[in-house]
């Protein structure tokens, strides 16, 4: 069983737990098979993670967002720009970390 | 509309700044909340009030029950049916959500038609719509009752810095001069005034009645962990700024991400990984909302 973000989930997947909204009301039960359509409805209701059968080895599924690209591919206007966006974060943060390589990317698609 | 400068001490060169009681008490237009919103909010803190009675109050200002009409039926609430009168949008989103996005619109309008040049009104409301939403997704994701006040909190979470830009130019151009030697705006304001945005909005909100809760989360939205009773206002408030200072939607003069405050991190126990989710829906939602709010 493994949390996975909406984002992630893929067609096909089936749901380890029940999909509630956020408040608690049911909208999928266990065994359910994820379709597209139901991936749209998550995100309409607000659902930001549902459990998935399977101990979350799919590498669609752990993929670590910043692992798309590696370092030496950011293009150095990028870097420059997101070093001074964050020059006064602590960087070793997690949540810092996950937001300077999450703007990273989003600079990238944009450049 | 006119803010009274005068009131400003300019005796002491040592002594130049404003204080904030200046600011806040010789701020006259700003002095009050319209009455309606006293007349909504009593109803909804009334327990015998009915469903009927916080729609006719509503109805008889029609400029307001057009804009909460457009908000309802927004993709920031995404029903499936139309919504066309207060009475069914009040059954659908509840009194005390509907009464805080009135609240929302009126603060909107009070600062919309002040002339200026200092401040790009629609990039500041931009920043603070961005940050209401990440606030309201975070609000949801923590499952916390009524998750439309963080979209009120980050709306007015700056509120503070507007007043400065409009009723002391001058002193915030000290302030700007200051912070383009290095460091955070609020610092800036901190070192040239004593003060800084997050206490003159806390204080504003205060003068206007407004509850505890939302005077406790815009004061302390730059140091959460010291706010006394309201830690989750101020903590989530802190982190949705946060993510829309890095989303760099609109602007409100800060052009760094402010520093995460560890414990404000540690009340809410978010998991770094949900902060993805928090970025994409903003960005759905922003460009809408800033449709219908503006």
């Amino acid at each position: 069983m493994a949390n996975v973000r909406i984002k992630d989930i893929k067609q096909g997947m089936v749901l380890a737990s029940p999909a509630r909204d956020p408040n608690g009301r049911l909208l999928l039960s266990v065994g359910e098979e994820i379709t597209d359509k139901l991936i749209c409805t998550f995100k309409a209701w607000g659902i930001t993670e549902v459990e998935i059968e399977g101990n979350g080895d799919d590498e669609r599924v752990t993929e670590d967002p910043f692992s798309e690209v590696r370092a030496e591919q950011v293009p150095l206007q990028v870097r420059e720009e997101v070093d001074e966006l964050f020059r006064y974060t602590d960087r070793q943060h997690p949540a810092i970390k996950e937001l300077v390589e999450l703007c990273t990317l989003r600079k990238m698609k944009s450049h | 509309m006119h803010f009274e400068k005068d009131e400003v001490s300019l005796g002491d060169p040592s002594d130049r700044a404003p204080s904030i009681e200046d600011l806040i008490e010789g701020s006259v237009q700003l002095g009050s909340l319209p009455t309606i919103f006293h007349q909504i909010n009593e109803v909804v803190e009334n327990p015998e009030s009915s469903f009927a009675e916080i729609g006719l109050i509503i109805s008889k200002d029609t400029a307001l029950t057009a804009r909460l009409l457009k908000i309802v039926n927004s993709s920031f609430f995404g029903f499936s049916s139309k919504v066309e009168t207060i009475t069914h949008a009040v059954t659908i989103v509840g009194m005390v959500q509907l009464r805080d996005l009135a609240l929302a619109t009126a603060i909107i309008n009070k600062f919309k038609g002040i002339p200026n040049d200092a401040v790009n009104m629609r990039s500041f409301w931009q920043h603070s719509i961005a940050t209401g939403l990440a606030g309201r997704v975070i609000g949801v994701y923590l499952k916390e009752a009524n998750p439309e006040r963080f979209y009120i909190l980050g709306l007015l979470h700056d509120l503070g810095r507007l007043l400065l830009y409009l009723a002391v130019p001058e002193d915030m151009s000290r302030v700007l001069i200051q912070y383009s030697h290095g460091g955070l705006l609020h610092e800036a304001e901190n070192d040239v005034l004593g003060w800084d945005h997050a206490e003159a909005g806390g204080r504003l909100l205060r003068k206007w009645d407004l509850p505890d809760r939302l005077v406790e989360g815009v004061l302390y939205h730059h140091n959460p962990s010291r706010a006394p009773r309201y830690q989750v206002e101020a903590a989530v408030t802190h982190v949705a700024d946060i993510l829309a200072q890095s989303l760099e939607l609109g602007n409100s003069g800060e052009r760094y991400v402010p520093p995460l405050d560890n414990e404000a991190w540690k009340i809410l126990g978010l998991s770094s990984k949900f902060l993805s989710t928090v970025l994409e829906q903003v960005e759905r939602q922003a460009s809408e909302a800033v449709k219908v709010f503006l």
